[in-house]
């Protein structure tokens, strides 16, 4: 029991604990642990490490002065093709440059549309002929008149034609006043 | 901007000309910073060699982007490399990472001490890739490449505060994780 509180003593005098908080915490340099820390060596880098950056690092240049190339090439060009090269150039870049003139065009604004609303009357005429009988005149009669018969005079006539009216009319005796009533086809009185 | 910052940023300027002398000389210059710097996040070597190819081949590539009036060139090339191995630790398995660890060990104690060193530094790896990759580059940075707390923040692109509040938790951790190996080197401390 008393090895077990030595080792325990022991435990807490060597192990210093931080009491300093995050906050307080100011950096500064703890070098228990920092000797402990710098027992983890790092291993030589291979060799070929040296070379293969060197490698790389030459592709890279020399991708590089590829496009440098590109764009720095020189190019040999006689001098009057460079003269109509210059001249063409700058006749497109004053062509390009001016100010073309400004044309007003007016345009005429279109008709305007005014909706008018007409009233249509719609009208339908309806014929309707009518056959009544005149009255004869004495003096009208002539003596041909009077040798033809009621029967024969109807008969003349285009509503005698029907054979149902010559059976009614056969005792007709005319009336002073007329009421004329028409009927219509439907049954309707107008 | 320093005569040295002057004359790296000339350096840079020539590498770009297709200055081989020029690349070489700057190559030399920052190379183990980076490579260690790579091994730390990565641990393996051979992510941090081709990180630190990429390192460089984009210093050559891209130079517009470094502002000297930001930061030193070196600030720069650990900033590319971060971002580098933060890419290559998201597309990678970490299950391949720590595999070569054992063979860092080269110590002429002996066979005995040369297990004994060996198992540590495989510990101290085991204990620094357990961390969180936020946390894990702050340690290296302010640990092992000795940089301020404000290098680091321009760094990690963070503030001055977030930087300190991982290093504080990545310690705690560390000292969790490496609680025994701590005991005893401070009992071989006192016993000295």
């Amino acid at each position: 029991m008393a090895d077990y509180e030595e080792k325990k003593d022991l435990t807490q005098s060597t192990l210093p604990k931080s009491t300093k908080s995050s906050d307080e915490f100011s950096g500064e340099v703890d070098p228990e642990l920092r000797e402990l820390l710098f027992q983890w060596r790092v291993p030589e880098s291979d060799s070929g490490l040296d070379q293969r950056v060197l490698t790389a690092y030459r592709s890279q240049i020399a991708g590089i002065g590829r496009w440098k190339r590109l764009f720095r090439r020189r190019l040999s060009v006689p001098v009057p093709v460079a003269a109509a090269l210059l001249i063409g150039m700058a006749s497109l870049a004053s062509r390009a440059l001016t100010v073309p003139k400004v044309v007003r065009l007016e345009v005429p604004s279109p008709p305007r549309l005014v909706r008018v609303e007409v009233p249509i009357v719609h009208e339908k005429i309806v014929t309707r002929t009518v056959y009544r009988r005149a009255p004869v005149k004495e003096h009208q009669k002539k003596p041909s008149d009077q040798q033809v018969s009621p029967e024969a005079s109807l008969r003349n006539s285009e509503a005698m034609q029907d054979p149902q009216i010559v059976a009614r009319l056969a005792g007709f005796d005319p009336v002073e006043k007329i009421q004329l009533k028409v009927i219509s086809w439907g049954g309707r009185r107008q | 901007m320093t005569q040295t910052g002057r004359s790296e940023q000339e350096l840079v300027k020539r590498s770009q000309r297709g200055d081989e002398d020029a690349f070489l000389e700057l190559y030399l210059l920052y190379r183990d910073k980076v490579y260690r710097f790579a091994y730390r996040m990565l641990g393996e070597r051979l992510g941090a060699e081709d990180v630190t190819q990429d390192c460089f081949l984009i210093l050559v590539r891209q130079l517009d982007r470094y502002d000297p009036a930001r930061a030193a060139l070196g600030t720069y090339l650990y900033a590319v490399t971060r971002n580098l191995c933060h890419k290559r630790l998201r597309d990678t398995v970490q299950e391949t990472a720590h595999e070569d660890t054992v063979e860092v060990t080269h110590d002429d104690s002996g066979p005995l001490g040369e297990l004994l060193v060996a198992e540590l530094s495989s510990q101290v790896a085991a204990a620094v890739a357990n961390l969180p990759d936020l946390q894990r580059e702050v340690v290296v940075l302010f640990e092992f490449e000795g940089l301020s707390l404000s290098e680091i923040a321009v760094i990690a692109s963070t503030d001055v505060g977030s930087v300190k509040s991982r290093l504080y938790r990545a310690r705690q951790r560390l000292r969790k994780s490496l609680d025994p190996y701590l005991r005893d080197s401070i009992r071989l401390a006192t016993e000295k």
